[in-house]
C-alpha cells in the first residue's frame, strides 16, 4: 500500500483526447541579409520581399509567443558570431492569437549601432516562435544571418 | 537631354521586377535571401498520465508522439519543458520539482534540461518524422496534492 496516494491528477491536459494533429510553419526558416551598414535601421520584411509569416496549422486557434534569442555555441552557423545584443532586433508583436489555419505577419526591424567595431562582421540571431498554453506545444526557430559591410 | 531621361525610365522599368530581394540603402544594395522555410507538426498534442503518487516514475510508450518535418529542407528538432503552476522542472526529482526525460527508443531516457532543453533529432529529412516518448519523475513530495498539474513540452524545429 502506498504511503501516500493523494489523488494527484498529473497530466499534460485534462484528458488523453484525440486532438487533431497540428503545427506551425514559417517562410523564414533561414534568411541571409547582406551588405548592411552601421548606423542604419532596416525593415527586414520590406527588404526580404516575403514578410516574416507564421502559419497556424492547428484546427483551432493558438496563442503564440515570439522571442529573439542568442544562439548557443553549438548552434552557430559556421562563419558567424552571436549577435552582440538581441536588442538590435525588434518585433512589432511578441504575443498574439492566431485562428485555426490562419497566418500572421510579424514585422522585424534590425538596427545596427553606429560603431565601426561592427564593420565587416557576420552575426547570427534566432527568432523563436512557439505555442503557449498547450500541453504538447510546437515551436519554430528562424535563423537570421546578417553581414555588415 | 530628353533621350537620356527616357533611357533612365526604361531601365527602371526593366529592373523593377528584380527589386524584391535587393533594396538599396544609400549607394549599397542590401540583399536578402530566404534559403529555407521551416514547419513542424506534433501529434497528439496532449497526454494524460492520470492520478499518481509521490516519487513515481511514469512513462508513455516510446512512440507515443510523432514530430513531422513539414518544411522544405532538413530540420533539427529540439525539445524543451516548462514548469507547471506549482512544480518546477529540474534535473533531479525533489519537493515540488519534477524531471522530464525523452526517449526515441524506449530504452535510453535522456534528460530534457530545464531552460535549455535537449536535442530530439538532427537532420530530419523533409516529410520524415521522429517518434518519441516521455518519462516523468514525479516530485518526491508536494504541497499541492490533489491539484492537477499541466506541464508544457514544446518541440521546436529549425533548419539544419
Amino acid at each position: 500500500m502506498q504511503k501516500t496516494l493523494f489523488g494527484l491528477l498529473l497530466s499534460f491536459a485534462c484528458a488523453f483526447t484525440a486532438h487533431a494533429a497540428g503545427g506551425l510553419s514559417s517562410n523564414w526558416g533561414e534568411i541571409v541579409v547582406e551588405n548592411l551598414e552601421i548606423g542604419k535601421s532596416y525593415d527586414l520584411n520590406k527588404y526580404a520581399g516575403s514578410p516574416f509569416t507564421i502559419v497556424n496549422n492547428f484546427e483551432s486557434g493558438v496563442d503564440l509567443k515570439l522571442k529573439v534569442l542568442l544562439p548557443q555555441a553549438q548552434e552557430l552557423k559556421p562563419g558567424y558570431e552571436p549577435i552582440p545584443d538581441i536588442s538590435w532586433v525588434k518585433l512589432d508583436k511578441e504575443g498574439f492569437k492566431v485562428g485555426a489555419l490562419k497566418k500572421e505577419v510579424v514585422n522585424v526591424k534590425l538596427t545596427i549601432p553606429n560603431d565601426k567595431q561592427y564593420s565587416g562582421k557576420k552575426y547570427h540571431v534566432w527568432i523563436w516562435t512557439h505555442t503557449s498554453g498547450q500541453a504538447m506545444g510546437v515551436g519554430l526557430k528562424s535563423r537570421i544571418l546578417i553581414s555588415i559591410r | 537631354m530628353r533621350k537620356g531621361l527616357m533611357l533612365v525610365l526604361a531601365l527602371a522599368l526593366v529592373l523593377a521586377p528584380c527589386a524584391a530581394f535587393a533594396a538599396t540603402s544609400g549607394q549599397i544594395a542590401v540583399t536578402v535571401t530566404i534559403t529555407q522555410s521551416v514547419s513542424v507538426t506534433v501529434t497528439p498534442n496532449a497526454y494524460a498520465f492520470g492520478a499518481t503518487s509521490e516519487s513515481a516514475t511514469l512513462a508513455t510508450a516510446a512512440d507515443a508522439f510523432t514530430a513531422t518535418n513539414d518544411g522544405n529542407g532538413k530540420e533539427n528538432l529540439g525539445i524543451t519543458v516548462a514548469d507547471s503552476a506549482n512544480w518546477q522542472a529540474a534535473t533531479a526529482a525533489a519537493k515540488d520539482a519534477f524531471v522530464m526525460n525523452y526517449s526515441t527508443n524506449g530504452t535510453t531516457w535522456n534528460l530534457i534540461t530545464p531552460v535549455t532543453g535537449a536535442q530530439l533529432a538532427t537532420n530530419v529529412a523533409k516529410s520524415a518524422n521522429q517518434k518519441f516518448g516521455l518519462q516523468l519523475l514525479v516530485p518526491t513530495s508536494t504541497d499541492f496534492g490533489g491539484a492537477q498539474q499541466t506541464i508544457g513540452v514544446t518541440v521546436t524545429a529549425q533548419a539544419s
